[in-house]
């Protein structure tokens, strides 16, 4: 193993640890620090979490399209391992806005859930970042399930742009508060854009250390491929010696 | 036209009875009780701790699932590698 993968656990483990203490902090900001807001009261504080995730959600999943056109284009293992760490990545994170958001919808909005066009969005890009796992892991052939999951990849970058224009371009209930300039109170935009930093070096940190684990499995399945050719050899070997002494 | 006159004036009479009667005054009042809608409380203290506890949950164990796939993967990687190189330094060892 080279020195720079021997290297990479500490590097990681740092990465991870720097997220961890930078979201503790945020949330301590949050909670003690921040004053809630006049009309919503406390439900209000999970915006800031709630915005910081759509962020690494859209884009962790921009750059899995990326990855996935540039490996459909020039294959590469690397490249592969990129893609497939932010499209898991990407699906967590939208998997935490898609719970936290109703949460606080149904305070502000009295529902749970509208089919209003950032939302449906939202649901959409989540269900292509699961139909792109799903296609991967199911492939009976890894190459074959790798281009196609690649090709539906691509699509997340359109969809995370259009959910980012969403409420400009169609309305809808969703706030435009950092469009909209929204934020106001100095505590609340230290809170606002210190979560949104804690989540995504956490982000970056679960990418990478995603990202590691599939270059395993990937150099795993190459070994396995050596160790069989070199048993059918030895197999081979075997056969034609019996075949010479009789 | 004068055929179609006096249907119309016959039914005109038939709404304006109607909406001068008793029964359409309560009803337009019931309409206008808001009172049965009572104004709902929804606990916003306890939507937010669920949200953030989903929220940690989530990230907290995709950490923690891929940490461990990571250390099994490096488990079978190194056993891996030594069966392919005890099969290409000692055959014979190997097939022992």
């Amino acid at each position: 193993m080279s020195a720079n993968t021997a290297n990479l656990p500490t590097r990681l483990l740092a990465g991870l640890g720097a997220g961890t203490l930078l979201c503790i902090a945020a949330l301590g900001w949050v909670f003690f620090v921040t004053p809630a807001d006049e009309n919503l009261g406390i439900v209000q504080k999970i915006f800031y979490f709630h915005v910081g995730t759509a962020f690494g959600m859209l884009l962790c999943l921009c750059a899995a399209s990326a990855a996935a056109l540039i490996d459909l284009m020039a294959p590469n293992d690397t490249i592969d391992a990129a893609g497939q760490a932010c499209t898991e990545v990407g699906m967590v994170f939208a998997l935490g806005v898609l719970t936290s958001g109703p949460l606080w919808a149904r305070k502000s909005w009295g529902t749970w859930w509208t089919w209003e066009p950032r939302l449906t969005l939202t649901l959409l890009v989540l269900l292509i970042a699961i139909a792109v796992m799903v296609l991967r892991s199911m492939a009976a052939e890894a190459q074959t399930g790798r281009r196609i999951g690649n090709a539906l990849a691509v699509l997340a970058a359109p969809v995370a742009y259009l959910i980012h224009i969403a409420v400009q371009k169609w309305g809808g209930t969703h706030p435009q508060v950092i469009q909209g300039g929204g934020i106001q109170s100095s505590d609340m935009r230290i809170a606002f854009w210190g979560s949104v930093l804690a989540l995504l070096t956490l982000g970056f940190s679960l990418v990478a250390l995603r990202m590691r684990g599939i270059r395993l499995e990937q150099r795993m399945a190459h070994l396995r491929l050596d160790l069989s050719a070199l048993e059918l050899q030895r197999a081979r070997r075997g056969v034609s010696n019996d075949a010479n002494a009789t | 036209m004068q055929m179609l006159r006096r249907p119309f004036q016959v039914g005109w009479a038939a709404v304006a009875a109607l909406a001068s009667s008793p029964a359409w005054a309560e009803g337009a009042a019931a309409a206008q009780d808001l009172s049965r809608y009572k104004e709902e409380s929804v606990p916003g203290g306890n939507l937010m701790l669920i949200a953030y506890m989903i929220l940690w949950a989530l990230l907290g164990a995709y950490a923690l699932r891929t940490a461990l796939r990571q250390s099994r993967s490096e488990r079978d990687l190194a056993a891996l590698q030594d069966r392919l190189d005890r099969l290409t330094a000692h055959p014979e060892k190997a097939e022992k």
